[in-house]
Protein backbone atom coordinates (compact mmCIF):
# COMPACT_ATOMS: atom_id res chain seq x y z
CA UNK A 1 0.00 0.00 0.00
CA UNK A 2 1.25 3.10 -1.37
CA UNK A 3 1.09 6.49 1.02
CA UNK A 4 -1.83 7.64 3.42
CA UNK A 5 -3.64 10.62 2.73
CA UNK A 6 -3.57 12.65 6.17
CA UNK A 7 -5.49 15.85 6.43
CA UNK A 8 -2.94 17.45 8.93
CA UNK A 9 0.86 17.36 9.32
CA UNK A 10 3.04 17.46 12.43
CA UNK A 11 3.51 21.09 12.38
CA UNK A 12 -0.39 21.63 12.46
CA UNK A 13 -2.02 23.07 15.84
CA UNK A 14 -5.04 21.05 15.00
CA UNK A 15 -4.95 17.70 16.57
CA UNK A 16 -4.42 14.77 13.88
CA UNK A 17 -5.65 12.05 15.50
CA UNK A 18 -7.13 9.61 12.09
CA UNK A 19 -9.93 8.14 15.00
CA UNK A 20 -11.39 11.88 15.50
CA UNK A 21 -11.56 12.35 11.85
CA UNK A 22 -12.60 9.51 10.46
CA UNK A 23 -13.81 6.35 11.19
CA UNK A 24 -10.86 4.31 9.40
CA UNK A 25 -11.16 0.53 8.87
CA UNK A 26 -7.16 0.14 9.93
CA UNK A 27 -7.16 -3.51 8.92
CA UNK A 28 -6.66 -1.93 5.62
CA UNK A 29 -3.36 -0.78 6.14
CA UNK A 30 -0.27 -2.90 6.06
CA UNK A 31 1.96 -2.66 9.62
CA UNK A 32 4.49 0.25 7.50
CA UNK A 33 1.52 2.23 7.33
CA UNK A 34 0.35 2.35 10.27
CA UNK A 35 3.96 3.41 11.35
CA UNK A 36 2.98 6.54 9.23
CA UNK A 37 -0.26 7.09 11.27
CA UNK A 38 1.56 6.79 14.95
CA UNK A 39 4.32 9.39 13.34
CA UNK A 40 0.65 11.22 13.58
CA UNK A 41 -0.10 10.22 16.54
CA UNK A 42 -3.04 8.05 16.27
CA UNK A 43 -3.40 6.01 19.04
CA UNK A 44 -5.70 3.82 17.11
CA UNK A 45 -2.99 2.79 14.58
CA UNK A 46 -0.81 2.08 18.01
CA UNK A 47 -3.54 0.01 18.93
CA UNK A 48 -3.63 -1.61 15.72
CA UNK A 49 -0.47 -3.04 15.62
CA UNK A 50 -0.75 -3.98 19.17
CA UNK A 51 -3.58 -5.98 18.12
CA UNK A 52 -0.69 -7.69 15.45
CA UNK A 53 2.15 -8.35 17.13
CA UNK A 54 1.88 -8.26 20.62
CA UNK A 55 1.68 -12.16 21.04
CA UNK A 56 4.80 -12.64 19.23
CA UNK A 57 6.38 -9.78 21.37
CA UNK A 58 5.14 -11.31 24.41
CA UNK A 59 5.61 -14.94 23.67
CA UNK A 60 9.94 -13.57 22.69
CA UNK A 61 9.98 -11.68 26.22
CA UNK A 62 8.27 -14.69 28.01
CA UNK A 63 9.94 -17.05 26.57
CA UNK A 64 13.90 -14.86 27.35
CA UNK A 65 12.29 -14.07 30.68
CA UNK A 66 10.37 -16.08 31.96
CA UNK A 67 8.35 -13.80 33.70
CA UNK A 68 4.93 -12.68 33.35
CA UNK A 69 5.17 -9.25 34.56
CA UNK A 70 8.54 -8.33 33.37
CA UNK A 71 7.78 -9.50 29.96
CA UNK A 72 4.91 -7.28 29.86
CA UNK A 73 6.89 -4.88 30.36
CA UNK A 74 8.70 -5.15 28.06
CA UNK A 75 6.18 -5.34 25.68
CA UNK A 76 4.73 -2.10 26.99
CA UNK A 77 8.59 -0.61 26.49
CA UNK A 78 8.62 -1.94 22.68
CA UNK A 79 5.59 -0.50 21.86
CA UNK A 80 5.78 2.98 23.71
CA UNK A 81 9.34 3.08 21.54
CA UNK A 82 7.71 3.10 18.44
CA UNK A 83 4.94 5.63 19.43
CA UNK A 84 7.74 7.62 20.60
CA UNK A 85 9.84 7.56 18.18
CA UNK A 86 8.45 6.16 14.93
CA UNK A 87 11.61 7.99 12.81
CA UNK A 88 13.42 4.98 14.37
CA UNK A 89 11.78 2.58 12.35
CA UNK A 90 12.36 3.57 8.87
CA UNK A 91 10.27 1.34 6.34
CA UNK A 92 13.22 1.11 3.72
CA UNK A 93 15.46 -0.86 5.44
CA UNK A 94 12.92 -4.09 6.51
CA UNK A 95 9.79 -4.95 7.98
CA UNK A 96 8.22 -3.82 11.00
CA UNK A 97 7.57 -7.36 13.23
CA UNK A 98 11.39 -8.21 12.80
CA UNK A 99 12.57 -4.41 13.95
CA UNK A 100 9.71 -4.48 16.87
CA UNK A 101 11.18 -8.34 17.83
CA UNK A 102 14.41 -6.93 17.91
CA UNK A 103 13.51 -3.79 20.32
CA UNK A 104 11.70 -6.62 22.27
CA UNK A 105 15.03 -8.45 22.38
CA UNK A 106 17.42 -5.89 22.96
CA UNK A 107 15.41 -5.00 25.81
CA UNK A 108 14.48 -8.10 27.44
CA UNK A 109 18.41 -8.99 27.23
CA UNK A 110 19.11 -5.41 28.96
CA UNK A 111 17.08 -6.76 31.84
CA UNK A 112 18.87 -10.26 31.64
CA UNK A 113 21.94 -8.70 32.05
CA UNK A 114 21.43 -5.72 34.69
CA UNK A 115 18.64 -6.82 36.96
CA UNK A 116 20.13 -9.99 37.20
CA UNK A 117 17.10 -11.94 37.10
CA UNK A 118 19.10 -15.13 34.90
CA UNK A 119 19.30 -17.03 38.30
CA UNK A 120 15.45 -16.76 39.43
CA UNK A 121 15.01 -17.55 35.70
CA UNK A 122 16.75 -20.85 35.84
CA UNK A 123 15.25 -22.15 39.10
CA UNK A 124 11.67 -21.32 37.46
CA UNK A 125 11.68 -23.41 34.76
CA UNK A 126 13.79 -23.87 31.36
CA UNK A 127 12.72 -21.19 28.40
CA UNK A 128 11.80 -23.42 26.16
CA UNK A 129 9.31 -25.01 29.30
CA UNK A 130 7.65 -22.07 29.85
CA UNK A 131 3.23 -22.07 29.04
CA UNK A 132 0.83 -19.63 29.43
CA UNK A 133 -2.03 -21.65 30.91
CA UNK A 134 -3.67 -18.97 32.41
CA UNK A 135 -4.36 -17.32 29.42
CA UNK A 136 -6.66 -18.38 26.75
CA UNK A 137 -4.58 -18.34 23.42
CA UNK A 138 -6.37 -17.48 19.95
CA UNK A 139 -6.86 -21.04 18.11
CA UNK A 140 -6.24 -19.75 14.76
CA UNK A 141 -3.39 -18.17 15.77
CA UNK A 142 -1.68 -20.66 17.58
CA UNK A 143 -2.13 -23.20 14.62
CA UNK A 144 -0.43 -20.52 11.99
CA UNK A 145 2.34 -20.09 14.82
CA UNK A 146 2.42 -23.66 15.33
CA UNK A 147 3.32 -24.03 11.99
CA UNK A 148 5.54 -21.68 11.46
CA UNK A 149 7.61 -22.98 14.68
CA UNK A 150 7.99 -26.39 13.12
CA UNK A 151 9.43 -24.97 10.12
CA UNK A 152 11.84 -23.04 12.04
CA UNK A 153 12.83 -26.01 14.24
CA UNK A 154 13.57 -27.92 11.33
CA UNK A 155 16.23 -25.12 10.37
CA UNK A 156 17.49 -25.46 13.27
CA UNK A 157 17.67 -28.88 13.66
CA UNK A 158 19.85 -28.48 10.37
CA UNK A 159 22.22 -26.95 11.95
CA UNK A 160 25.34 -28.39 13.35
CA UNK A 161 24.98 -28.90 17.32
CA UNK A 162 27.55 -26.30 17.46
CA UNK A 163 26.53 -23.48 15.62
CA UNK A 164 22.44 -23.97 17.60
CA UNK A 165 24.34 -24.29 20.77
CA UNK A 166 25.66 -20.95 20.38
CA UNK A 167 22.93 -18.94 18.71
CA UNK A 168 20.14 -20.19 21.69
CA UNK A 169 22.42 -19.22 24.31
CA UNK A 170 22.70 -15.65 22.29
CA UNK A 171 19.32 -15.41 21.35
CA UNK A 172 17.22 -16.83 24.51
CA UNK A 173 19.87 -16.84 27.21
CA UNK A 174 20.87 -12.68 26.67
CA UNK A 175 24.50 -14.31 26.35
CA UNK A 176 27.49 -12.24 24.93
CA UNK A 177 29.69 -13.86 22.77
CA UNK A 178 32.73 -13.69 25.08
CA UNK A 179 30.04 -15.18 27.80
CA UNK A 180 29.17 -18.28 25.27
CA UNK A 181 32.67 -18.17 25.01
CA UNK A 182 33.31 -19.12 28.69
CA UNK A 183 30.52 -21.20 28.86
CA UNK A 184 31.71 -23.57 25.95
CA UNK A 185 34.95 -23.28 26.92
CA UNK A 186 35.45 -21.91 23.63
CA UNK A 187 37.87 -19.49 21.99
CA UNK A 188 36.13 -16.23 21.15
CA UNK A 189 36.85 -16.34 17.72
CA UNK A 190 35.04 -19.14 16.50
CA UNK A 191 31.93 -18.55 18.54
CA UNK A 192 31.51 -15.51 16.98
CA UNK A 193 32.42 -17.60 13.93
CA UNK A 194 29.78 -19.80 14.76
CA UNK A 195 27.04 -17.32 15.22
CA UNK A 196 27.74 -15.61 11.62
CA UNK A 197 27.65 -18.93 9.77
CA UNK A 198 24.50 -19.98 12.08
CA UNK A 199 22.33 -16.96 10.95
CA UNK A 200 23.50 -17.21 7.30
CA UNK A 201 22.35 -21.43 7.46
CA UNK A 202 19.28 -21.17 9.39
CA UNK A 203 18.79 -18.41 6.71
CA UNK A 204 19.47 -20.72 3.60
CA UNK A 205 17.66 -23.26 5.16
CA UNK A 206 14.13 -21.13 5.82
CA UNK A 207 14.95 -20.30 2.35
CA UNK A 208 14.94 -24.02 0.82
CA UNK A 209 11.99 -25.03 2.73
CA UNK A 210 9.91 -22.28 1.22
CA UNK A 211 10.94 -23.39 -1.89
CA UNK A 212 10.23 -26.84 -1.32
CA UNK A 213 6.64 -25.56 0.05
CA UNK A 214 6.01 -23.73 -3.35
CA UNK A 215 6.80 -26.64 -5.31
CA UNK A 216 4.54 -28.77 -3.67
CA UNK A 217 1.56 -26.02 -3.65
CA UNK A 218 2.21 -26.06 -7.88
CA UNK B 1 30.01 7.94 10.47
CA UNK B 2 31.47 6.40 13.33
CA UNK B 3 34.80 4.18 12.16
CA UNK B 4 35.09 1.70 9.71
CA UNK B 5 31.89 -0.94 9.02
CA UNK B 6 31.59 -3.31 11.35
CA UNK B 7 30.49 -5.97 9.15
CA UNK B 8 31.83 -9.05 10.73
CA UNK B 9 30.04 -7.81 14.07
CA UNK B 10 26.29 -7.04 12.36
CA UNK B 11 25.23 -10.86 12.73
CA UNK B 12 26.32 -10.88 16.62
CA UNK B 13 24.47 -7.52 17.28
CA UNK B 14 21.44 -9.15 15.69
CA UNK B 15 20.99 -11.27 18.52
CA UNK B 16 22.57 -8.70 21.23
CA UNK B 17 25.40 -10.45 21.65
CA UNK B 18 28.10 -8.13 21.60
CA UNK B 19 29.90 -7.64 24.63
CA UNK B 20 30.40 -3.49 25.64
CA UNK B 21 31.43 -1.12 24.60
CA UNK B 22 31.51 -2.95 21.25
CA UNK B 23 27.67 -3.28 21.41
CA UNK B 24 27.00 0.49 21.80
CA UNK B 25 29.89 1.27 19.10
CA UNK B 26 28.22 -1.01 17.00
CA UNK B 27 24.86 0.31 17.32
CA UNK B 28 25.84 4.45 16.61
CA UNK B 29 27.52 2.96 13.38
CA UNK B 30 24.15 1.13 12.56
CA UNK B 31 22.18 4.40 13.16
CA UNK B 32 24.68 6.46 11.42
CA UNK B 33 25.43 4.35 8.43
CA UNK B 34 22.53 3.26 5.60
CA UNK B 35 24.14 0.46 4.12
CA UNK B 36 25.35 -1.64 7.53
CA UNK B 37 21.56 -0.23 8.74
CA UNK B 38 20.17 -2.33 5.60
CA UNK B 39 22.17 -5.20 6.73
CA UNK B 40 21.61 -5.55 10.11
CA UNK B 41 17.91 -5.27 9.14
CA UNK B 42 18.49 -8.56 7.19
CA UNK B 43 20.14 -10.08 9.74
CA UNK B 44 17.03 -8.79 12.38
CA UNK B 45 15.15 -10.53 9.93
CA UNK B 46 16.47 -13.77 10.19
CA UNK B 47 17.30 -13.26 14.01
CA UNK B 48 13.19 -12.99 14.15
CA UNK B 49 12.60 -16.46 12.86
CA UNK B 50 13.98 -17.49 16.21
CA UNK B 51 11.48 -15.64 17.92
CA UNK B 52 8.76 -18.17 16.38
CA UNK B 53 10.14 -21.23 18.37
CA UNK B 54 8.50 -19.36 21.63
CA UNK B 55 5.04 -21.17 22.60
CA UNK B 56 2.10 -18.79 21.80
CA UNK B 57 1.52 -16.81 24.64
CA UNK B 58 -1.29 -13.66 25.27
CA UNK B 59 -0.23 -10.73 27.38
CA UNK B 60 -3.24 -10.22 29.81
CA UNK B 61 -5.66 -7.63 28.41
CA UNK B 62 -4.58 -4.98 30.85
CA UNK B 63 -1.22 -4.52 29.09
CA UNK B 64 -3.72 -3.06 25.84
CA UNK B 65 -5.46 -0.34 28.38
CA UNK B 66 -1.81 0.02 30.28
CA UNK B 67 0.10 0.97 26.64
CA UNK B 68 -2.70 3.03 25.19
CA UNK B 69 -3.04 5.04 28.77
CA UNK B 70 0.29 5.56 28.56
CA UNK B 71 0.34 6.69 25.18
CA UNK B 72 -2.64 9.14 25.23
CA UNK B 73 -1.06 10.47 27.95
CA UNK B 74 2.62 11.19 26.00
CA UNK B 75 -0.22 12.18 23.48
CA UNK B 76 -1.46 15.09 25.51
CA UNK B 77 1.85 15.83 26.61
CA UNK B 78 3.69 16.29 23.42
CA UNK B 79 0.33 18.54 22.06
CA UNK B 80 -0.16 21.48 24.29
CA UNK B 81 -0.39 23.41 20.71
CA UNK B 82 -3.48 21.19 20.19
CA UNK B 83 -5.69 23.15 23.09
CA UNK B 84 -7.10 26.26 22.03
CA UNK B 85 -5.07 29.12 23.64
CA UNK B 86 -6.81 31.18 26.06
CA UNK B 87 -7.46 34.88 25.31
CA UNK B 88 -3.60 36.24 25.80
CA UNK B 89 -3.57 39.48 27.72
CA UNK B 90 -1.83 42.48 25.61
CA UNK B 91 1.85 42.66 25.61
CA UNK B 92 3.13 46.28 26.89
CA UNK B 93 5.40 47.68 24.37
CA UNK B 94 5.32 44.55 21.82
CA UNK B 95 5.36 45.05 18.45
CA UNK B 96 4.80 41.59 17.60
CA UNK B 97 0.98 41.88 16.43
CA UNK B 98 0.50 45.69 16.96
CA UNK B 99 -2.20 45.79 15.59
CA UNK B 100 -4.10 42.56 16.73
CA UNK B 101 -6.09 44.10 19.47
CA UNK B 102 -8.00 46.42 16.93
CA UNK B 103 -9.37 43.47 14.81
CA UNK B 104 -13.18 42.88 15.36
CA UNK B 105 -14.58 39.82 16.22
CA UNK B 106 -17.18 39.63 13.60
CA UNK B 107 -13.28 39.82 11.41
CA UNK B 108 -11.64 36.94 13.98
CA UNK B 109 -14.93 35.16 13.98
CA UNK B 110 -15.23 34.62 9.62
CA UNK B 111 -11.53 33.70 10.10
CA UNK B 112 -11.96 31.01 12.19
CA UNK B 113 -15.04 30.00 9.87
CA UNK B 114 -12.98 29.76 7.11
CA UNK B 115 -10.24 27.87 8.75
CA UNK B 116 -13.19 25.97 9.67
CA UNK B 117 -14.33 25.37 6.77
CA UNK B 118 -10.86 24.39 5.02
CA UNK B 119 -10.03 21.79 7.50
CA UNK B 120 -13.57 20.29 6.62
CA UNK B 121 -12.68 20.28 2.81
CA UNK B 122 -9.52 19.17 3.80
CA UNK B 123 -11.29 16.43 5.17
CA UNK B 124 -13.75 15.46 2.48
CA UNK B 125 -10.88 15.37 0.45
CA UNK B 126 -9.45 12.88 1.97
CA UNK B 127 -13.09 11.06 2.66
CA UNK B 128 -12.78 10.88 -1.37
CA UNK B 129 -9.51 9.74 -1.58
CA UNK B 130 -10.25 6.90 0.91
CA UNK B 131 -13.88 6.40 -1.13
CA UNK B 132 -12.19 6.10 -4.37
CA UNK B 133 -9.36 3.62 -2.59
CA UNK B 134 -12.11 1.11 -1.45
CA UNK B 135 -14.15 1.40 -4.82
CA UNK B 136 -10.74 0.77 -6.50
CA UNK B 137 -9.75 -2.18 -3.83
CA UNK B 138 -13.89 -4.09 -4.57
CA UNK B 139 -13.18 -3.44 -8.21
CA UNK B 140 -10.32 -5.62 -7.43
CA UNK B 141 -12.05 -8.01 -5.06
CA UNK B 142 -14.28 -8.59 -7.86
CA UNK B 143 -12.36 -9.04 -10.86
CA UNK B 144 -10.00 -11.57 -8.56
CA UNK B 145 -13.70 -13.52 -8.10
CA UNK B 146 -14.04 -13.46 -11.84
CA UNK B 147 -10.65 -15.43 -12.45
CA UNK B 148 -11.20 -17.49 -9.03
CA UNK B 149 -14.79 -18.52 -10.83
CA UNK B 150 -13.15 -19.59 -14.01
CA UNK B 151 -10.33 -20.86 -12.72
CA UNK B 152 -12.53 -22.89 -10.12
CA UNK B 153 -14.81 -24.20 -12.86
CA UNK B 154 -15.37 -27.72 -13.75
CA UNK B 155 -15.35 -27.12 -17.38
CA UNK B 156 -12.19 -25.05 -17.18
CA UNK B 157 -10.32 -25.19 -20.32
CA UNK B 158 -7.81 -23.04 -22.30
CA UNK B 159 -6.29 -22.59 -25.22
CA UNK B 160 -3.00 -20.65 -26.32
CA UNK B 161 -2.93 -17.62 -28.88
CA UNK B 162 -0.34 -17.66 -31.34
CA UNK B 163 1.46 -14.71 -33.30
CA UNK B 164 0.60 -13.31 -36.60
CA UNK B 165 1.14 -10.00 -36.97
CA UNK B 166 3.49 -9.77 -33.18
CA UNK B 167 5.88 -12.59 -33.99
CA UNK B 168 7.30 -11.77 -30.38
CA UNK B 169 3.56 -11.85 -28.84
CA UNK B 170 2.21 -14.61 -26.61
CA UNK B 171 -1.00 -15.21 -25.23
CA UNK B 172 -3.44 -17.66 -23.33
CA UNK B 173 -7.60 -17.74 -23.48
CA UNK B 174 -8.97 -19.16 -19.95
CA UNK B 175 -12.86 -19.68 -19.81
CA UNK B 176 -15.35 -21.77 -18.41
CA UNK B 177 -16.69 -23.61 -21.25
CA UNK B 178 -20.36 -23.57 -20.28
CA UNK B 179 -20.48 -19.97 -19.11
CA UNK B 180 -18.59 -18.34 -21.86
CA UNK B 181 -16.70 -16.58 -18.87
CA UNK B 182 -13.13 -16.38 -19.28
CA UNK B 183 -10.19 -14.03 -19.53
CA UNK B 184 -7.42 -13.42 -21.98
CA UNK B 185 -3.37 -12.94 -20.85
CA UNK B 186 -1.33 -11.48 -23.18
CA UNK B 187 2.42 -10.81 -23.15
CA UNK B 188 5.23 -9.13 -25.39
CA UNK B 189 2.92 -7.00 -26.52
CA UNK B 190 4.11 -3.32 -27.38
CA UNK B 191 1.77 -1.32 -25.33
CA UNK B 192 -0.51 0.54 -28.03
CA UNK B 193 -0.75 4.58 -28.97
CA UNK B 194 -2.41 6.38 -27.01
CA UNK B 195 -5.26 6.55 -29.55
CA UNK B 196 -5.56 2.70 -29.66
CA UNK B 197 -6.53 -0.38 -28.35
CA UNK B 198 -6.41 -4.18 -28.56
CA UNK B 199 -9.76 -5.91 -29.33
CA UNK B 200 -10.67 -9.23 -28.66
CA UNK B 201 -12.81 -10.91 -31.25
CA UNK B 202 -14.49 -13.97 -31.05
CA UNK B 203 -14.58 -16.05 -34.99
CA UNK B 204 -17.48 -17.81 -36.01
CA UNK B 205 -19.01 -18.87 -39.69
CA UNK B 206 -16.90 -15.63 -40.89
CA UNK B 207 -18.42 -12.96 -37.88
CA UNK B 208 -16.12 -11.17 -35.81
CA UNK B 209 -17.77 -10.47 -32.42
CA UNK B 210 -16.16 -8.35 -30.43
CA UNK B 211 -15.60 -9.02 -26.69
CA UNK B 212 -13.94 -5.98 -25.60
CA UNK B 213 -10.63 -3.71 -25.97
CA UNK B 214 -7.59 -3.72 -23.44
CA UNK B 215 -4.35 -2.38 -23.16
CA UNK B 216 -0.76 -3.27 -22.04
CA UNK B 217 1.37 -1.91 -19.81
CA UNK B 218 4.77 -0.57 -20.75
CA UNK B 219 6.48 -4.24 -20.15
CA UNK B 220 3.95 -5.59 -22.96
CA UNK B 221 1.54 -7.07 -20.42
CA UNK B 222 -2.17 -7.34 -19.81
CA UNK B 223 -5.23 -9.29 -18.99
CA UNK B 224 -8.65 -8.57 -19.53
CA UNK B 225 -11.57 -10.75 -18.28
CA UNK B 226 -13.95 -11.64 -21.17
CA UNK B 227 -17.87 -12.63 -21.82
CA UNK B 228 -19.49 -14.19 -24.39
CA UNK B 229 -23.18 -14.32 -25.05
CA UNK B 230 -22.86 -17.79 -26.01
CA UNK B 231 -20.17 -20.61 -24.07
CA UNK B 232 -16.99 -19.74 -25.91
CA UNK B 233 -16.32 -23.36 -27.33
CA UNK B 234 -19.54 -22.53 -29.26
CA UNK B 235 -16.98 -20.23 -31.06
CA UNK B 236 -14.34 -21.32 -33.95
CA UNK B 237 -11.14 -18.88 -33.08
CA UNK B 238 -10.81 -16.20 -30.58
CA UNK B 239 -8.36 -12.75 -32.58
CA UNK B 240 -6.82 -9.94 -31.31
CA UNK B 241 -6.08 -6.86 -33.20
CA UNK B 242 -5.11 -3.34 -33.08
CA UNK B 243 -7.93 -0.64 -33.24
CA UNK B 244 -8.31 2.98 -33.16
CA UNK B 245 -9.47 4.01 -29.81
CA UNK B 246 -12.15 3.18 -28.32
CA UNK B 247 -12.31 0.11 -30.41
CA UNK B 248 -13.92 -0.77 -34.02
CA UNK B 249 -17.11 -2.97 -34.91
CA UNK B 250 -15.73 -4.71 -36.93
CA UNK B 251 -11.81 -5.53 -37.26
CA UNK B 252 -9.59 -3.48 -39.06
CA UNK B 253 -6.34 -3.38 -38.18
CA UNK B 254 -4.03 -7.03 -38.61
CA UNK B 255 -4.68 -9.72 -36.60
CA UNK B 256 -1.64 -10.07 -34.16
CA UNK B 257 -2.45 -13.30 -32.24
CA UNK B 258 -5.31 -16.14 -32.66
CA UNK B 259 -6.30 -19.12 -31.39
CA UNK B 260 -8.83 -21.96 -32.43
CA UNK B 261 -11.27 -22.92 -29.82
CA UNK B 262 -11.47 -26.58 -31.20
CA UNK B 263 -8.25 -27.54 -30.00
CA UNK B 264 -8.24 -26.76 -26.33
CA UNK B 265 -5.37 -27.87 -24.29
Amino acid sequence: MGSILIACDQHSTIPCRAESALPVDYSRFDDEDLVELIAHQDVAALDALYSRHARASFALALKMLGDRELAEEVVQEAFLKLWRRPEAFVRQRGRLLPWLLGVTHNRAVDLLRHRQIEARHHVASDPGEVTDGSVSVNPEAYAWSSFRAEAVARALASLPVAQRQALELAYFRGLTQSEIAAVLNEPLGTVKTRIRLALQKLRSSLEMQALRTEAEEV
Amino acid sequence: MSGPHPYDELAAHSLDALDEPRRAAVQTHVEECAECAVLHAAYLEIAAVLAETAPPAEPSPGLRQRLLREAQRSFTARQPSAELPREPAPRRGTRRWPFAWSIPRSVLAAGLALAILGWGVSLQLQVNALSAQNAELSARAERYERVLDVLSSPRFESTSLNPDAAPNAWGRVYFDADSGQGMVMVGNLPPPPPDAVYQIWLIRDGQRISLGTFRTDVDGNGYVLIQANEPVSHYEAIGITREPGPGSPAPTGPRLLRGSLHQQV
